[in-house]
C-alpha cells in the first residue's frame, strides 16, 4: 500500500479515531490504527473491541493495500511534521515508511491481518436521525451514566423508541436524567437499547449540527455513520431499571427558580463543601429558599435567595455536583423543583410557560 | 487517671489494693502485652505495652487478669460527668485521659487550685480512684506535667513559666520527638528541652525542615492547639491477638465477623458511614498485612462489611502461615452524609431498621445480647484475649 496525503488532514482523521485506543491494551495491536486504501480515499479504524471508529478521508492512492501502525506514535509524529504532503507506505516485515519532504521516518508494525474486523452493517436497514437532535439528548443526559463496572446495566444510555417517541435514560442509581424528543422521530419502530457510556462520550463528540446519522441495530451490536464518521459498539446486555417507576408523580410541593441565580448560589455551597461532607440544605418557605451547608472543620454557609413558591415549608439536603450537573444543562431561564419530603426524590425541569415534561432530572436526597 | 485499668479492679476488689496487680491477661496468657499495671507493679520494671510472658518473669508473683473493660468505661463515663460539670470544653484523649478548658470556670470555683481540689474530690468521692491534674498555658505542657505530677498528683504551671518548666526535661518527654528526632538532636548534642529552646532557629530548620519551627515552639512550651470536645474519629478498628496461632481460616472467618460487628456497632453508633474497609492480618512469624478495599457506596451495615472482607480472605491466605492476629478497620468515614438511593434502597433500608432495633437492645442489655448467628458460631461466650473488645 501506498497514499500520498495532506499531513493535517491524516492527522484530523487520526485525532477522530484515536480516542478509542486504550494504550495498555493485553493485545498490542490493538493499540495500533488500520489504515486501507479505498478508490481515491483512506479508511482509518480503531477499536478496543467493544466501540470501534472508522473514518475516511480522501487522499491519493498510489498503491491499493492495508497497514497498522500504533497510534500513540503516528499522532505524535504528524503534530510535529511540517505542513505539506506526506507519504505512507508498507514495506516487507511491516516496516511502514513516512516522508515528508527530507524526512524519512520508518517504523516497525504489525500485519493488518492481525487487526480485528468491525462488523458490517450492509444488510440491515437504518434508522436516520438528525445528527443535532442526538447529540442534544446524549448532552442532556450522557452525565448521570453511571461510571462503576461493577453495576455494568447503567454503565450505559437507555435509547427506547416507541412510537415515534425516542427517549434517553442514564441513571447511576443516585440521580437520573431523562430526555424524551418525538419532534423528527420516525413512526412506526419501537426499539429498547442500552449504549455503553464510552460509545456516547464518543458520540457526543464527533457528531455535528447538520445532517443526519444513519443508526443500524441489531440485537447485540449497534453503528452510527455520519459525515465520514462510522461508529459500531457492542451493546450492553442486561436490563435497565424501571425508570418510570421512580420519577415522582404525586410531589405536591413545586417551585420556580432563576436558573442563573440559582446555578451561582449552588456554585457557592460548593465551594464549603469537601469530599466527605459534601451535602447542602436547602429549606423552601414561601417565597424563600435557603441554602444552608455546615462542614466540620472547614466552617458554615447560608444564602437566602428567592423563589415563587407558595407550598408547606420542606427541607432536604442533595449533593450539590449532582445539583450541578443538572443546573449547566438547563437552558431556560427558569426552573422547576418538585418535592414532597426529606426522604423523597427532586425532580428538576427545566421552565418556559410551564414545565417542560420531556427532560427530567432526578435526585435522591441525602438523608437529613 | 493514675493506672487506670488497675485502680478500677482494686476498687471493685479490694484484696488487690496494694499488690502488684497487671490488667492484660491472666497467668495462663502466653501471649499478649500488659495494659496497665499498678504501681506495685510498677516497682518491678513492668509497664505498659510490655509483653506479658516478660511481666511474668519479672514479677512471677504478680497478680495477673485480663481486666473488665465494661467497669472500665462505666468508670470513665463518670469522670467525664464530673469533668463536664466544671467546663464543657472537655475533650476525651483516651479512655483515662482528658482535657479540660477551665479557663470559663476561674470565677465560678475561684482559681486553679480551687478547681482542681473540686475535681480531685469529686473524683475520689464518686470513684474512689486515684488521679493526676495539671493547669498549665496549654495542651502540651499539661500533658506533660500531668505525667510528672502522678501518681495522685496535682501540678499548676502559670503563664510565662511553661519553658522554665521544660527546660530540665529530658528529650523523650516532648511529645513529637520519636526516637529518630531525638537521635539527630543527640547528634547535634541537644540532651534536654531547654537545649532544644535554645537551639537557633535556623539550625532547626536547616535540620527538620519546617518541622523544626514547630519543634522549637514545643520545646518553648508554646501552643495554641484549642480543647475540642467533639472530634470525629478517622477511623474505627477492632482486632484481637489469638491465643495461639490459628490455621484454620473458617474460624478465623467467624472471629472476623464478630469483630466487625462489633466495629460497625460503634460506627453506628457515632451516626457514620464507612467507604473503605480494611483487613489487617498479623502471621505468626510477626509478618503483617493489610488489604483495603474502596466502596462505590458508603455503608453502615455488618453484611456489606463482611462481604468486603469475605472476599479480601483469599488475598490474605495466599500467605500459607499461622495467623496469630486479625482485624478490621474501617476508614474514610463520613457523618450524616447518607445518600439515598433511587433502586433497590428498599433492602438496605430494612437492614438499617433491623440493625437499629438490633443496637437499641445491644444499648440496654450489652452488645452480646444480640450477635449474628455466624458470629455464635464461634462460641456463645467469646472471651478473647484483649479486653479493649467490649469497647
Amino acid at each position: 500500500m501506498k497514499i500520498s496525503i495532506p499531513r493535517q488532514d491524516l492527522l484530523d482523521a487520526v485525532n477522530k479515531v484515536k480516542t478509542v485506543v486504550s494504550p495498555k491494551s493485553a493485545l498490542p495491536i490493538l493499540s495500533h490504527i488500520l489504515m486501507e486504501t479505498g478508490e481515491s480515499s483512506v479508511k482509518l479504524t480503531a477499536t478496543d473491541l467493544k466501540v470501534s471508529i472508522e473514518c475516511k478521508v480522501d487522499c491519493t492512492v498510489e498503491e491499493q493495500g492495508s497497514l497498522t501502525v500504533s497510534s500513540q506514535r503516528l499522532s505524535s509524529i504528524l503534530s510535529e511534521l511540517p505542513e505539506g504532503d506526506l507519504s505512507i507506505s508498507v514495506g516487507g516485515n511491516n516496516v511502514i515508511s513516512l516522508e515528508s519532504g527530507k524526512i524519512q521516518t520508518k517504523l516497525f508494525s504489525m500485519s493488518a491481518e492481525e487487526f480485528p474486523p468491525v462488523r458490517s452493517f450492509d444488510t440491515i436497514e437504518p434508522l436516520v436521525l438528525p445528527q443535532r437532535l442526538l447529540k442534544r439528548m446524549f448532552q442532556k443526559t450522557s452525565f448521570a451514566i453511571c461510571s462503576d463496572q461493577a453495576r455494568y446495566n447503567l454503565t450505559g444510555l437507555l435509547c427506547e423508541l416507541d412510537s415515534g417517541r425516542l427517549t434517553v435514560v442514564a441513571t447511576d442509581g443516585r440521580r437520573m436524567s431523562l430526555y424524551a424528543e418525538s419532534e423528527g422521530i420516525p413512526d412506526g419502530i419501537n426499539l429498547k437499547v442500552i449504549i455503553p457510556g464510552k460509545m456516547i462520550g464518543e458520540l457526543e463528540r464527533l457528531l455535528g449540527e447538520d445532517g443526519d446519522v444513519s443508526v443500524y441495530l441489531d440485537e447485540t451490536q449497534a453503528a452510527f455513520a455520519f459525515d465520514s464518521i462510522r461508529l459500531v459498539t457492542a451493546l450492553i446486555e442486561g436490563n435497565f431499571p424501571n425508570y418510570d417507576m421512580v420519577i415522582p408523580k404525586k410531589h405536591d410541593k413545586e417551585a420556580l427558580l432563576n436558573t442563573s441565580l440559582f446555578t451561582e448560589a449552588v456554585r457557592r455551597t460548593r465551594t464549603m463543601t469537601n469530599d466527605k461532607f459534601n451535602s447542602v440544605r436547602f429549606a423552601l418557605t414561601e417565597g424563600v429558599i435557603t441554602l444552608h451547608v455546615v462542614t466540620p472543620e472547614v466552617g458554615e454557609y447560608e444564602e437566602e435567595m428567592p423563589l415563587e413558591y407558595q407550598g408547606a415549608p420542606v427541607e432536604i439536603a442533595f449533593n450539590p455536583d449532582f445539583l450541578l450537573e443538572v443546573l449547566r444543562r438547563i437552558d431556560t431561564e427558569k426552573l422547576c423543583i418538585v418535592l414532597k419530603d426529606a426522604m423523597s426524590p427532586g425532580l428538576v425541569k427545566p421552565y418556559k410557560d410551564g414545565p417542560q415534561d420531556n427532560y427530567l432530572n432526578v435526585i435522591m436526597p441525602i438523608r437529613i | 487517671m493514675d493506672a487506670f485499668f488497675a485502680s478500677v479492679e482494686q476498687v471493685l476488689n479490694p484484696e488487690l489494693k496494694g499488690k502488684p496487680l497487671i490488667v492484660g491477661g491472666d497467668k495462663t496468657d502466653t501471649r499478649g502485652v500488659v495494659c496497665t499495671a499498678s504501681y506495685e507493679a510498677r516497682k518491678y520494671g513492668i509497664h505498659s505495652a510490655m509483653p506479658l510472658t516478660q511481666a511474668k518473669r519479672l514479677c512471677p508473683h504478680g497478680i495477673f487478669m485480663r481486666g473488665h473493660y465494661e467497669h472500665y468505661r462505666a468508670a470513665s463515663e463518670k469522670v467525664r460527668a464530673i469533668l463536664e460539670s466544671v467546663s464543657p470544653l472537655v475533650e476525651p484523649a483516651s479512655i483515662d485521659e482528658a482535657y479540660v478548658d477551665v479557663s470559663g470556670s476561674q470565677r465560678l470555683f475561684g482559681g486553679d487550685d480551687a478547681i482542681s481540689s473540686y475535681i480531685k474530690g469529686r473524683i475520689r468521692e464518686e470513684t474512689q480512684l486515684p488521679c493526676t491534674l495539671a493547669i498549665t498555658p496549654n495542651k502540651l505542657v499539661s500533658k506533660i506535667a500531668s505525667d510528672r505530677a502522678k501518681p495522685d498528683g496535682y501540678l499548676r504551671i502559670g503563664a510565662g513559666e511553661e519553658a522554665a518548666f521544660l527546660r530540665p526535661l529530658p528529650l523523650a518527654k516532648l511529645p513529637g520527638v520519636g526516637p529518630r528526632t531525638r537521635e539527630v538532636l543527640e547528634n547535634l548534642g541537644v540532651l534536654t528541652v531547654g537545649a532544644l529552646a535554645d537551639l537557633p532557629l535556623a539550625t532547626l530548620t536547616g535540620v527538620f525542615g519546617p518541622g523544626g519551627y514547630g519543634l522549637q515552639r514545643a520545646a518553648r512550651g508554646e501552643s495554641t492547639s484549642a480543647v475540642e470536645p467533639e472530634s470525629v474519629p478517622k477511623s474505627i478498628s477492632r482486632e484481637t491477638t489469638f491465643e495461639q496461632d490459628l490455621l484454620d481460616w473458617a474460624h478465623v472467618e467467624r472471629i472476623l465477623i464478630y469483630l466487625t460487628e462489633r466495629a460497625a456497632y460503634a460506627l453506628r453508633e457515632k451516626g457514620m458511614e464507612s467507604k473503605c474497609v480494611t483487613l489487617k492480618v498479623r502471621y505468626a512469624d510477626f509478618k503483617t498485612n493489610t488489604f483495603a478495599h474502596t466502596l462505590p457506596e458508603p455503608t453502615c451495615l455488618d453484611g456489606d462489611i463482611v462481604r468486603v472482607l469475605h472476599n479480601l480472605m483469599p488475598k490474605a491466605r495466599e500467605r500459607r502461615a499461622r495467623v496469630r492476629l486479625i482485624g478490621v478497620a474501617l476508614t474514610s468515614l463520613n457523618y450524616n452524609q447518607h445518600q439515598l438511593r433511587l433502586f433497590g434502597g428498599k433492602t438496605s433500608m430494612k437492614w438499617e431498621k433491623v440493625l437499629e432495633s438490633v443496637d437499641k437492645v445491644r444499648d440496654r442489655h450489652g452488645f452480646e445480647f444480640m450477635r449474628s448467628a455466624k458470629s455464635i458460631a464461634m462460641g456463645r461466650d467469646v472471651e478473647l484475649a484483649t479486653p479493649s473488645l467490649s469497647r
